[in-house]
């Protein structure tokens, strides 16, 4: 174990020089107005040019010999505290910053010098303001965080209405998406137009791209890492808004001042109510018919004292389509999340989490209990995850930790009665266990930062279960034909794997305004989503590794140049990045991913690999501001018994990825917002020719090349005008309630971007004399859409 | 149906489809052969034609002067006469009423420029239809709806290909390509066997259909007749027809979010002296039963007496 070795010599190296005494300064920063923890404050060292941020509760900590320091607390768009500490003794000192009013004379070039973006060791990673989020022109109005990171480098989707995010040329399945560290399996609302995460009730996203620290493991592409908002410590608030497609209303209050809180936040969609009027002359909804989704995220938090902090969260959602009282489909996430903050001593922090996690889905068809159809389907996790945070000095912070989680796959309980006679299909239970545990210090020595780690996981797959063998099938590409079938007893050990996983990052600072940052990383993924559509659907199952299935593996490699100008008013950054994944799935033609005991034969498994070029330019202040980014990108599969066992690009490949976000405040009361996207075509497989069997007119592909064209590229412009109420009331004091009107466009000049070109027989049928065959090109979105919001904070 | 109409509510107004003519690869015409024959005692018919470009809607090109046949593994020869415009047809004789019995192996064999193309089929059992009967439809108001009755043979590993017949005239629309193993099953993972074919599968044969303003018609009207045939196929002719309906069935709108990727459907055929030449299509021998029903007084007074519905 030559890198444990290396890892503690690392370690421990800087602690044998010094020898002077220490006091460590510690405590939290939070917002004045709400109280609620800042996520990645600077604390920033005068004297020493370098400091610390605050981590994911808002806590920080910092070692430093006995002497004076100049000290500034610094947070994006809040006023800067900077004050003069003796360290003579250890001291806890919570901050509470006041965000900036939107003033416009002061968001000129301020003294928030926030070059976190350079100094930090950091690269590969997304973070995005709410404040920010809110700003963006969408689709129908509605805010939505992960339409939002889209905008970004490296960040796409394979079209509209396609449910998550595909990162770095990733599937939407090998991204990890955490609310408040419980993985969402589903993020999407209504197909993808909407994402689940409730804007009102989050107070910080970050998106790991690569570069990812050893606490965070599972998945091969991204972590998408959401906090929520703890709830106001200081007052009551109630806000909303009233808008296209939801009403959404939450509720903060202190439940002891400046002690604990709680946050309430709804949202429901009515497009069952609007679609009334519309379907007067039908008995449509008469009968029990609903279309509606809704989400509840909630959290509470209670300070015990100085050291104890413990937090309850829970999110739970549901998209509703029923046709009548008897038959529809439903799906959504439940999660739990139950955390204990505490502080061993000044230098020691730690946080226990227990979480759980549910996705599920229903489907019932049928007219009555003699002839229907009932199905659902659900994935489980338990998950226990014990944090450390030791804050060494001021050069090195250790985290080691651990994660244990289980797992419970219910791939379909399914009955189907046909003339009252019952035949179940429920197919059994599967049950795998991941554990893992994590060591990572960061370091810094002068202008450079490393930051290492190592994360070693294991699996194990257990009964009770079947174990499946299968043998080659007669052609590369078709089912593979089952072997054998056994029976495992509960508890017994089916199939193990275990990684031993690299984290490196290093950041060197050249001069003040620009850094160089290289990182490696490897990632290995133990549970699949398996989708052979377009876009993953609602009814896409998990699946745990097996014998069959390995591990999904992914290296990658990252090296970007950051540079700010003008006092950090403007932030560039250019990476390069190139992933190698190894035991990536793909699907026979055909395959049967429902329902289907031996799933695993229809898998086909290959390598993979990601690589190209992202580019951001960012204005941080000012009248106007925003982004601009730019990703040259390529990602590609080589299967066996695809493609002729070729490279082809995967579905979600783009070539060009462009996009334009920005806003302008007119005034303190209005503001206007823009983006523009430019993307290439996504892939798509043509055929050459037909041929007719039993009067069908059958596509044929002669080179049997997937995905060798590509539909049309895609662009859109979006605008929106964000007009805020009246901050002072006629007889000139302040209004107590803050309320905005958004009016916006989606897709400004109408264009019919396509989703997908497809080939079909159309409305004819083959004669004698006539072979139809029609190319259609569908546009998911094809008009501009108008929307209107009101949101209001009382 | 309540589904589309939901779907057409929420969605028609976002999307939008256009009828396109881009530039797509052409490749030279390959030997098409689709030999689906059966235990009836009728004109047994394999078509060979040629592929064409995909936006070509001239009728295919006939293959002549290719030399059919179908052997058993008993030793019956059945020799398919070219017809002159691509069909080869072996007719029924007195001896030799139909073309064999279940559980019986046949071989194909074409002999075209130089080439053998062989294949093989096993005529499989095939369930026995009980009744096709006419029921009361709920939208639009006052239609029909049928449905049929047949209770699937016990023991799983049947798969059946169900086609149907409005007055007469074989369904071939997008939707018609019915298929299933046992009593419904899409895949040999699941098992329904032995029940009578669920509601999905034996309520098919009712098509629903829209006016252009997407009200929907009535799917059958007095007097029209109905005729079901089940007919057996192998595995692997399931597995042909499931992919067929992949590739063909493209609704369009919503679902093609859902979409499977463009790909070849497969082929039981082989071309001995060079297992590289191009050949395309399928053959497969089944058996058959059929049943019909006509939408008469007679059939509506059924389905008033005994409130049939689904």
């Amino acid at each position: 174990m030559n890198i444990f070795r290396l890892f503690l010599i690392l370690l421990f190296f800087p602690l044998t020089i010094f020898s002077q005494e220490k006091f460590t300064l510690n405590g939290y920063v939070r917002d004045a107005e709400s109280g609620e923890s800042l996520i990645g404050a600077t604390i920033y060292i005068n004297q020493l040019s370098s400091g610390t941020i605050t981590n994911p509760y808002g806590f920080y900590s910092i070692t430093l010999d006995k002497g004076s320091y100049d000290i500034d607390f610094r947070y994006i768009g809040y006023e800067s505290i900077s004050k003069n500490i003796e360290l003579i003794q250890n001291l806890k000192i919570d901050i509470e910053l006041s965000s900036l009013d939107i003033e416009l004379e002061s968001v000129v070039v301020s003294d928030v010098a926030e070059d976190y973006n350079i100094s930090s060791i950091e690269m590969s990673t997304a973070k995005l303001d709410m404040s920010k989020v809110t700003e963006i022109p969408t689709f129908l109005g509605e805010n939505d965080i992960i339409k939002a990171i889209q905008l970004l480098p490296g960040v796409s989707s394979v079209g509209e209405g396609a449910s998550g995010f595909n990162v770095r040329g990733g599937s939407v399945g090998q991204n990890l998406v955490l609310l408040d560290e419980a993985p969402v399996y589903n993020s999407s609302h209504l197909l993808g137009f909407l994402s689940v995460f409730n804007p009102d009730a989050v107070k910080d996203l970050k998106l790991y791209k690569g570069g990812i620290p050893s606490r965070y493991g599972g998945r091969v592409s991204s972590i998408l890492d959401i906090r929520m908002k703890d709830g106001n410590k200081k007052e009551p608030v109630l806000s909303g808004g009233i808008g296209t497609i939801f009403s959404r209303l939450t509720l903060e209050s202190p439940i002891v001042k400046d002690k604990s809180s709680f946050i309430l936040a709804l949202r429901r969609s009515y497009a069952d109510i609007l679609a009334r009027p519309f379907l007067k002359n039908s008995n449509f909804f008469d009968d029990g018919a609903a279309l509606n989704f809704y989400d509840l995220t909630a959290k509470a938090n209670f300070e015990l004292n100085d050291n104890n902090t413990f937090y309850i969260s829970s999110y739970i959602g549901r998209d509703i389509f029923k046709f009548d009282a008897r038959q529809g489909f439903n799906w959504g996430n439940r999660t739990g999340t139950l955390r204990w903050n505490h502080l061993f001593n000044d230098r020691l922090f730690s946080n226990f989490t227990a979480i759980y996690s549910n996705y599920d889905y229903q489907l019932a068809f049928g007219s009555d209990d003699r002839n229907k159809f009932e199905w659902d389907s659900n994935v489980e996790t338990l998950n226990f995850k014990p944090e450390f945070t030791y804050f060494i000095n001021s050069s090195n912070e250790l985290s080691v930790g651990a994660e244990f989680i289980n797992y419970r796959f219910e791939p379909a309980n399914a009955i189907g009665v046909s003339d009252g006679e019952i035949t179940d299909i429920t197919l059994p239970e599967k049950f795998a266990f991941e554990g893992a545990f994590y060591l990572g210090n960061e370091q810094k020595i002068s202008s450079l930062t490393l930051s290492y780690g190592v994360r070693y996981s294991v699996y194990s797959y257990y009964g009770p279960g079947d174990k499946y063998e299968f043998g080659s099938p007669l052609s590369k590409g078709e089912r593979k034909p089952l072997l054998s079938e056994l029976s495992v007893s509960k508890g017994e050990t089916i199939q193990s794997y275990s990684s031993l996983e690299p984290r490196l990052s290093m950041n060197l600072l050249l001069g003040g305004r620009s850094s160089l940052k290289a990182s490696y990383n490897r990632m290995n993924q133990y549970i699949h989503l398996l989708s052979n559509t377009a876009a993953s659907s609602s009814l896409d199952v998990w699946t745990p590794s097996t014998n069959n299935i390995k591990p999904e593996i992914a290296d990658s490699y990252v090296i970007g140049y950051f540079q700010n100008f003008r006092s950090n008013m403007y932030e560039a950054s250019l990476e390069v990045y190139y992933k190698d994944l190894q035991n990536q799935i793909d699907y026979i033609d055909g395959a049967d991913l429902l329902i289907n005991k031996y799933i695993e034969g229809d898998l086909l498994t290959g390598i993979g690999r990601a690589y190209g070029v992202e580019v951001l330019f960012k204005k941080n202040r000012g009248r106007l501001n925003g982004w601009i980014s730019y990703t040259l990108g390529r990602s590609e599969l080589k299967i066996d018994g695809i493609n002729k066992f070729d490279w082809y690009p995967t579905r979600y490949d783009q070539t060009h990825n462009f996009k334009v976000t920005s806003t302008y405040k007119v005034n303190d009361r209005v503001q206007v917002s823009g983006n523009f996207v430019y993307l290439t075509g996504t892939p798509v497989t043509f055929p050459s020719s037909k041929f007719v069997i039993q009067g069908f007119a059958i596509p044929h592909n002669a080179s049997s090349a997937r995905h060798q064209f590509r539909i049309p590229d895609y662009h859109r412009l979006d605008f929106s005008v964000t007009i805020d109420g009246k901050k002072i009331k006629r007889n000139g004091k302040e209004r107590r309630n803050d309320s905005s009107l958004i009016i916006g466009v989606y897709n400004v000049y109408n264009r019919r971007n396509p989703f997908s070109i497809y080939f079909s027989q159309g409305q004819g049928r083959v004669t004698d004399s006539y072979v139809p065959g029609e190319v259609t090109r569908l546009s998911i979105i094809g008009s501009f859409v108008p929307s209107i919001t009101y949101n209001f904070k009382l | 149906m309540k589904l589309r109409n939901l779907l057409l509510l929420v969605f028609a107004t976002l999307s939008c489809e256009d009828v396109i003519t881009p530039d797509l690869p052409t490749n030279d015409p390959i030997l098409v052969v689709d030999a689906w024959i059966n235990d009836m005692e009728k004109d047994q018919v394999i078509r060979l034609t040629k592929s064409q470009d995909y936006l070509d809607s001239s009728a295919p090109v006939p293959v002549l002067n290719a030399t059919v046949n179908v052997y058993d593994e008993t030793g019956n020869v059945f020799f398919f006469t070219d017809l002159g415009n691509g069909e080869y047809v072996w007719t029924p004789t007195t001896s030799q009423t139909k073309i064999g019995e279940v559980g019986t192996e046949f071989y194909l064999e074409i002999s075209y420029q130089g080439k053998t193309i062989v294949s093989e089929s096993q005529l499989n059992r095939t369930s026995v239809i009980d009744s096709v009967n006419f029921v009361r439809g709920q939208v639009p108001e006052g239609s029909y709806y049928a449905e049929f009755w047949s209770r699937e043979r016990e023991g799983a590993g049947d798969a059946y290909w169900i086609k149907s017949f409005i007055n007469g005239e074989l369904q071939v629309g997008l939707q018609d390509l019915v298929t299933c193993i046992d009593a419904g099953a899409s895949s040999e993972g699941a098992v329904i066997d032995g029940i009578p074919f669920i509601p999905p599968i034996r309520r098919a044969v009712t098509k629903f259909e829209s006016d252009n303003d997407n009200n929907f018609l009535s799917p059958f009207s007095k007097g029209d007749s109905l005729y079901v045939e089940i007919h057996s196929v192998t595995l692997e002719a399931f597995d042909f027809l499931n992919k067929t309906a992949f590739q063909i069935n493209r609704p369009g709108g919503f679902s093609e979010l859902f979409a499977v990727s463009l790909s070849n459907v497969p082929t039981n055929l082989y071309v001995l002296e060079d297992p590289s030449y191009p050949v395309v299509g399928f053959f497969c021998v089944s058996s058959v039963h059929g049943l019909g029903n006509t939408l008469d007084e007679e059939e509506i007074a059924k389905i008033e007496l005994y409130n049939r519905e689904w």
